[in-house]
């Protein structure tokens, strides 16, 4: 596990920098998630102070649980995968509808703005009934303010009481997958859509946008795989899996977009899909296009573009 | 607020956080005029909580990215006195 690990000083974690590695790793079946609702609780147990929504969002979230719980997350997710398929089927269309408009128009276009924040807002809204007034992904940030964490609690709690509220036939473990997918499908497809976009429109210089190389599926991810020490007293020597799947590096196209290993990505067919529907669309224009700049901050948990700047006509 | 208030704010925070009434050898570091953080031995959520109390006094963001980036007494203070400025 030493070759492609590298310690990240700006993440203080260990990340993959390429992905046989991050498989090597994820395929271990030794490895831990990182304790986060743990390390919730204890905050809570040692300190008095009370997060409430965050460990119920964590105690949900597949990616953050081992064992049996992960076992029966996955199948509640499975389930409600298959509940909501004409919802994702709709969610879908209008994201495929919504990039037609977006590549019909002359000019300058953020294709974050414009195309992949409304496609993920839009799911979320359908998946939770609300959207997130922040990144719902700082739930796996250990870095975190007090006043951010403070924020986060109150956000999750909007948040929560407006499952409960707008879907008042859901089972508590309903409103809490609904809320788990709503925030692992955020920053992920954020990340994961506008990096493969960046990807295949990089090298446009006045092509027909039919002329670049889309792939039919995902080429870039939004997810870096990312390790960490424990840093619990006592435990120093496990090694948690922190989140996700994968990956990282320089890879033109990673073998493993959606993971490896009991955590592979739950929405994957979902993504996949969604992406071939986009694609079938902008395989069918043939509007020249140009590539102006995008823009990503540090790396944290998630790798979101903030900018993907395109011109497309003259 | 001068640099030495900010430190009285750190090490009364620390002395609390850190046990260094029941621990003699914490106390003793506590002492010292530019302690080490890491001497303490004190674990993620104690440095959390550390992290919040100094936060909470002061009214700026504090991460606990910022103890380790910041390692002794006197960078840390160094640091709080800037951001205090900043905000």
């Amino acid at each position: 596990m030493n070759s492609g690990v590298i310690f990240d000083e700006r993440l203080r974690m260990r990340r993959t920098t390429t992905s046989a590695a991050a498989a090597d790793v994820l395929s271990n079946r030794d490895i831990l998630t990182a304790p986060y609702g743990k390390g919730y609780a204890e905050l809570e147990a040692r300190t008095g102070r009370a997060f409430p929504n965050v460990r119920f969002a964590l105690n949900y979230l597949p990616v953050a649980n081992d064992g049996a719980h992960h076992d029966f997350l996955r199948r509640l997710s499975s389930d409600f995968i298959r509940d909501n398929a004409a919802t994702m089927r709709t969610i879908r269309d209008e994201a495929a509808s919504h990039a037609t408009k977006v590549f019909a128009r002359d000019g300058e276009t953020d294709l974050m703005a414009e195309l992949v924040v409304p496609f993920v807002e839009n799911m979320v809204e359908k998946l939770s009934g609300t959207v997130f007034t922040l990144s719902p992904s700082m739930v796996f940030d250990h870095n975190l303010s007090l006043r951010k964490r403070l924020t986060l609690e109150a956000e999750f709690g909007r948040v929560i009481t407006h499952i409960r509220e707008t879907f008042p036939q859901d089972s508590e473990d309903r409103v809490g997958i609904r809320l788990a997918f709503a925030i692992l499908g955020t920053d992920a497809t954020l990340g994961t859509f506008g990096n493969s976009l960046r990807e295949v429109l990089k090298p446009a210089d006045g092509q027909p946008l039919n002329a670049l190389d889309w792939s039919d599926d995902l080429v870039a991810t939004g997810v870096p795989f990312i390790l960490r020490d424990d840093v619990q007293a006592g435990t120093a020597d496990r090694i948690y899996v922190d989140m996700t799947r994968f990956v990282a590096g320089n890879e033109p196209k990673p073998a493993a977009i959606f993971g490896v290993g009991a955590h592979t990505c739950l929405g994957r067919g979902f993504a996949q899909g969604a992406w071939r529907d986009l694609v079938g669309v902008l395989r069918g224009i043939d509007r020249p296009v140009w590539f102006v700049s995008s823009h990503s901050p540090d790396l944290r948990i998630f790798d979101v573009p903030q900018a993907l700047t395109i011109r497309i006509g003259s | 607020m001068t640099s030495q208030d900010l430190q009285a704010i750190v090490v009364s925070t620390a002395r609390q956080v850190f046990s260094a009434k029941t621990k003699p050898e914490i106390a003793a570091i506590l002492a010292e005029p530019d302690f080490e953080f890491e001497r303490l031995g004190a674990d993620s959520i104690d440095i959390t909580e550390f992290c919040f109390q100094v936060e909470e006094q002061l009214d700026i963001e504090i991460e606990t990215a910022d103890v380790f980036d910041h390692p002794t007494l006197s960078a840390f203070v160094s640091m709080l006195e800037s951001r205090k400025k900043a905000a």
